[in-house]
């Protein structure tokens, strides 16, 4: 796993386990690694490991149960509100970024569907050939 | 579980023996060779190199030997800052008691084993050589006499070499306190060490002498204190009076002590890598 | 846990460390950070009783250095520091003998972890072996504190991996202290609590490296060249 080394590393680490249950990689209910475990494979400090995952469970978002181990709780509503999290979080690095080139708001959503339709074109050409 | 003190002790003295594992060896293989060399010579050649020729000489190699030993004994303390090592022995939860007395130890065995076997090849070498009778005459002066158990004669020859020893020993200690004095200074701490040997063996002496001179001793002749290795038995042809001996071991025993455990303490408290 | 109070350290005229007060946190990982000359590794001599302060103390669990506390300290220093004649078994039977913390478990399994053998002889193998060897010896006790004095530096980065993943394998939380003095800051930016910066016997910046990062958007990295003026000391 790389990391951000300008943002902490613990958020870092909630929002990777984020990303694994929208890609489904972890689904609702599923066992994750203890966090010796985690530690070790990530190469991270414990006690980094120790504040991510007491993180989660203050977000609702995992518990852990005595002698079993860490699990994501069994509730796929909130895999929506992950997903709209993380999109909102990926929308506003994007805007802080093409505000900076000297883009006004409106123009923004005509700038990204002449993209998408770029894009589809060039993959239709390939199609073609 | 904690292991117990003798058992710390026995592997420091296990590691300091190791560190002069190596030169023992050579020692012993210059000490052979010369051994060879004269022993060839004497029942070779038609000289007149006798027997007692051959005494003198090999009794010169086992000094020559107890001298390397003497100056290998700086070099034991030295070397553990030379190579480092000091840094896995000094942050170790031990003091400097047992850091010193196990390196004494070690100087003591090579001591044994390198002068032991140099003495006894010139002993071996000697009753090979000499005639009969001549071995007749030595075990006359040390036979049983006079209904004692031993005779006077050997008994002051035992006496002497314990009091040899022992001035050997002190030796050794003063030869680890002016080391980690020397090494409380980073500049010149080899010539530091080498004044502060003469100075404390100079002290010793003028005590000595001071003290004799208020005893006044006055059977036996005077053997010089501290000096050379195996000072003691230097003058041993001529014994020392039984009070003066038994001062000499007390008065030698007190100082090394104090110089011991001044070491040790300088060790704990002063000295810095 | 350990505290450095006003302390001074002189090496004839040049100070090491002049008048640093600093409170290393327990069951943290401390790193202690700078260019060489900065007066770290003096800081860990200190802890370890290698060196004493010209003025002020240095105090673990409020007490002075003595012979109990130091059986709780680990210490890795930076040279080589093994006799000529050992071999791994050799240093492995010595250091255990003076530590009632001393782990043969341990010892067993990070020996196969870091690819050693015993019976290699320290003094023919390579500086990464030798690098994991001090190591092995210093991992393989449950010592409470436990001092690194540059243990990446020159050493490739596979071996750079490996000693990192072994400080974190057993890494005691909240019990175990460790102390790092790394120049290699890279290396360990995700591995410390705690870090100390410090430029020519000073300290110029201290705190917690996640909050650090919270609070000026910076890598350890980006900061120390921050503090340092561009990195041109490095």
């Amino acid at each position: 796993m790389e990391f951000d080394h300008s943002r902490p590393i613990y958020e870092q680490i909630v929002e990777e386990f984020k990303k694994k249950l929208i890609r489904k990689d972890l689904e609702p209910g599923g066992k994750i690694p203890s966090q010796r475990e985690l530690a070790q494979e990530i190469k991270v400090n414990p006690n980094t490991v120790q504040r991510a995952y007491r993180e989660m469970e203050n977000e609702g978002m995992t518990q852990t149960l005595r002698g079993k181990g860490t699990f994501i709780i069994e509730d796929g509503s909130m895999i929506r509100c992950f997903k709209k999290e993380m999109a909102e979080k990926a929308l506003s690095g994007f805007l802080q970024e093409i505000e900076a080139l000297g883009y006004d708001k409106e123009e923004i959503p005509s700038l990204i569907q002449a993209y998408i339709r770029a894009q589809e074109n060039r993959e239709e050409d390939r199609g073609t050939e | 579980m904690e292991k117990s003190f003798s058992r710390k002790l026995w592997v420091m003295y296990k590691k300091d023996v190791m560190n002069l594992k190596t030169e023992s060896i050579f020692m012993l293989a210059f000490v052979l060779g010369i051994n060879a060399f004269v022993y060839y010579q004497v029942m070779t050649s038609e000289s007149t190199f006798g027997a007692g020729g051959y005494g003198i000489l090999s009794s010169m190699v086992v000094f020559g030997a107890l001298f390397l030993v003497f100056i290998r004994s700086f070099s034991l303390v030295s070397s553990e800052w030379k190579d480092n090592t000091l840094h896995m022995i000094m942050p170790l939860p031990i003091g400097g008691n047992t850091i010193f007395f196990s390196k004494l130890l070690a100087i003591l065995t090579q001591t044994f084993i390198v002068g032991g076997i140099s003495f006894g090849l010139t002993l071996g070498a000697v009753y090979m050589i000499l005639e009969l009778e001549d071995i007749q005459q030595i075990f006359n002066f040390l036979a049983m006499d006079s209904g004692s158990v031993l005779s006077s004669n050997l008994m002051e020859i035992v006496k002497m070499a314990g009091y040899g020893f022992v001035s050997f020993a002190s030796l050794i200690i003063i030869v680890f306190f002016s080391s980690v004095v020397g090494r409380m200074f980073t500049k010149l701490s080899g010539l530091i060490t080498f004044v502060v040997f003469i100075l404390s063996n100079v002290l010793l002496s003028q005590i000595t002498r001071l003290i004799d001179g208020a005893v006044n001793f006055d059977q036996g002749s005077r053997v010089m204190f501290l000096g050379e290795p195996g000072g003691g038995m230097s003058g041993s042809m001529a014994f020392m009076s039984t009070p003066e001996l038994l001062f000499g071991i007390v008065f030698t025993v007190l100082t090394s002590l104090m110089f011991f455990f001044t070491t040790t303490y300088l060790y704990e408290k002063k000295v810095e890598l | 846990m350990i505290q450095f109070k006003n302390v001074t350290k002189k090496y004839g005229k040049t100070r090491a460390l002049d008048d640093i007060t600093v409170d290393i946190g327990k069951g943290k990982i401390t790193g202690l950070l700078g260019p060489n000359g900065s007066g770290k590794t003096t800081m860990i001599k200190l802890v370890a009783n290698l060196n004493k302060p010209s003025s002020g103390e240095v105090l673990i669990d409020r007490g002075p250095i003595s012979q109990e506390v130091k059986k709780r300290i680990a210490y890795l220093p930076e040279i080589d520091h093994f006799y000529s004649w050992m071999k791994i078994k050799d240093a492995k039977n010595f250091v255990k003998t003076f530590y009632e913390d001393w782990d043969d478990n341990m010892y067993e399994e990070l020996l196969g972890f870091l690819e050693l053998d015993e019976n290699m002889a320290i003094k023919k193998i390579s500086k990464g072996q030798r690098a994991k060897s001090k190591l092995l010896l210093a991992f393989s006790r449950k010592a409470d504190i436990i001092l690194l004095d540059e243990p990446l530096s020159g050493i490739d980065i596979f071996t750079r991996e490996k000693i990192i993943e072994t400080m974190i394998k057993d890494y005691r939380k909240g019990q175990q202290s460790i102390v790092i003095t790394t120049h290699e800051i890279k290396e360990i930016e995700h591995v410390i609590d705690d870090a100390v910066f410090l430029k020519q016997g000073k300290i110029v910046l201290q705190g917690q490296v996640e909050r650090l990062r919270e609070e000026k958007n910076l890598s350890l990295v980006d900061l120390m060249k921050e503090v340092y003026g561009n990195g041109k000391e490095l």
